[in-house]
């Protein structure tokens, strides 16, 4: 399906190595579930005295084919994912929308940010992503408003660029832009 | 934005024969905006009636949910999860599974019903030109006045069930007290775990900081959040805080 695309994200384009990292956060938990269930499981199954010590070798192969099912799923929907997620500044606000299935979108004034940083976890400095996070002054903002699995060029532009609009919003507010509410002089 | 004076200045000008360029360098010269000079130029024969304190009023009428109304498949929508709750129940029942707290549940959902046909019919706001004011309540009455200058998010929502009925939801967030602290996220290894998604129950009405307007159709939402954005755009507030 198509990229949603806006002209920030031409910009600062999304990573494809997101889709990688998320696919392997997510092979990692549910490997280690897994885990968790089914080594009590052999060991009981093993030791027990009925027969069942036979079907350990086709469970394990069942279960290893389980998780390619669940592999291939999480990568599919973490491309889904990807090409779904909008964001674009405009010249007033900025917009993030995510979410294939459950869309949510929000919206934040360049006026109303307080805050923009860049961090990265465990898995995004392996493959050499980052994350960029706008706040407003209220706490789901932080978590909602971000930008993740850009690389490094594209996390500087949009910090410079936001920083950027950001300073000229609110120092355009300073002096008043009304123009003069006196009456026009008359030409002589 | 449209000055009569400025108009009428400008009428009086080209009576007097002076020529349309001569008349915006002046206006330029002395610090008026081209933007206001063209509109001035363009509303030359109908002048606005208004007094200029309110020529923003012409524009802006206010807006009330009759002309963006939540709609009543919002109510169905709300019913879905818990009327599969309570087939299950019932289920569960006949197979001899008895359990108060199901029983509880199958007389409580026809008064849930009620109610969230209630709480809508009680919901009303009203985007005027420089406050957006809400009001709810059954059977004890709240009003809330929001001026533009403090919204600081605007979200538009759709879940699953909103896809299916072709609604969505939309909310504003301003920076009062009370403002979601109970949302927390955990992070493991990249992948975010958190269990405040799924039991945010989906209300009409404000609450905290958050003003939530559930269950408009799709295109009502977005037209709505661009009114929004359009008068938080129009009250600027004077003094930022944000520190850059």
């Amino acid at each position: 399906m198509a990229i949603a695309m806006s002209k920030t994200r031409e910009q600062y384009p999304l990573s494809t190595k997101k889709v990688l990292k998320k696919t392997l956060a997510g092979t990692f938990i549910w490997s280690i579930l897994l885990l968790v269930i089914c080594i009590p499981l052999s060991i009981v199954f093993a030791t027990s005295s009925t027969g069942l010590a036979n079907y350990l070798i086709p469970a394990a192969i069942g279960v290893i084919f389980f998780l390619l099912i669940i592999i291939v799923l999480i990568y599919s929907y973490q491309w889904w994912y990807y090409n779904v997620y909008f964001y674009d500044l405009t010249p007033d606000y900025i917009v993030i929308k995510k979410g294939p299935i459950t869309p949510r979108e929000i919206t934040i004034p360049y006026e109303r940010i307080q805050d923009i940083y860049v961090d990265q976890d465990i898995l995004d400095r392996l493959f050499g992503l980052y994350d960029v996070h706008l706040s407003s002054a209220t706490i789901s903002s932080g978590m909602e408003a971000h930008i993740d699995g850009v690389e490094k060029p594209a996390a500087d532009g949009l910090r410079q660029l936001l920083l950027q609009t950001v300073g000229d919003r609110i120092s355009k507010n300073r002096p008043q832009a009304n123009p003069p509410q006196t009456n026009p002089v008359t030409p002589a | 934005m449209i000055y009569p004076q400025l108009i009428n200045y400008i009428q009086t000008q080209l009576t007097q024969g002076v020529t349309k360029e001569v008349i915006i360098n002046t206006l330029l010269n002395i610090g008026w905006q081209r933007s206001d000079i063209d509109e001035a130029f363009n509303n030359l024969s109908n002048p606005p009636v208004v007094p200029p304190q309110n020529n923003l009023a012409a524009q802006n009428r206010p807006i009330t949910e009759n002309d963006y109304p939540v709609q009543f498949t919002w109510i169905y929508k709300t019913m879905v999860p818990l009327i599969f709750v309570v087939f299950f129940s019932i289920l569960l029942l006949l197979f001899g599974f008895i359990n108060y707290y199901l029983i509880f549940l199958i007389l409580y959902s026809p008064i849930h019903f009620i109610i969230t046909i209630l709480r809508r019919n009680n919901f009303h706001y009203l985007i005027d030109a420089r406050f957006m004011i809400l009001k709810q309540g059954i059977i004890s009455k709240q009003e809330r006045n929001i001026p533009y200058g403090v919204i600081q998010n605007v979200f538009v929502r759709q879940d699953l069930f909103d896809r299916i009925f072709g609604l969505s939801s939309l909310a504003v967030e301003n920076a009062a007290q009370g403002a979601g602290a109970k949302e927390r996220v955990t992070k493991i290894f990249g992948m975010t775990v958190t269990n405040t998604k799924k039991q945010e129950a989906e209300m009409i009405g404000f609450k905290g900081n958050k003003a939530s307007v559930p269950g408009l159709k799709r295109e009502d939402a977005e037209t709505l959040k661009s009114i929004i954005l359009d008068r938080i755009k129009q009250n600027p507030i004077e003094d930022s805080q944000s520190g850059l």
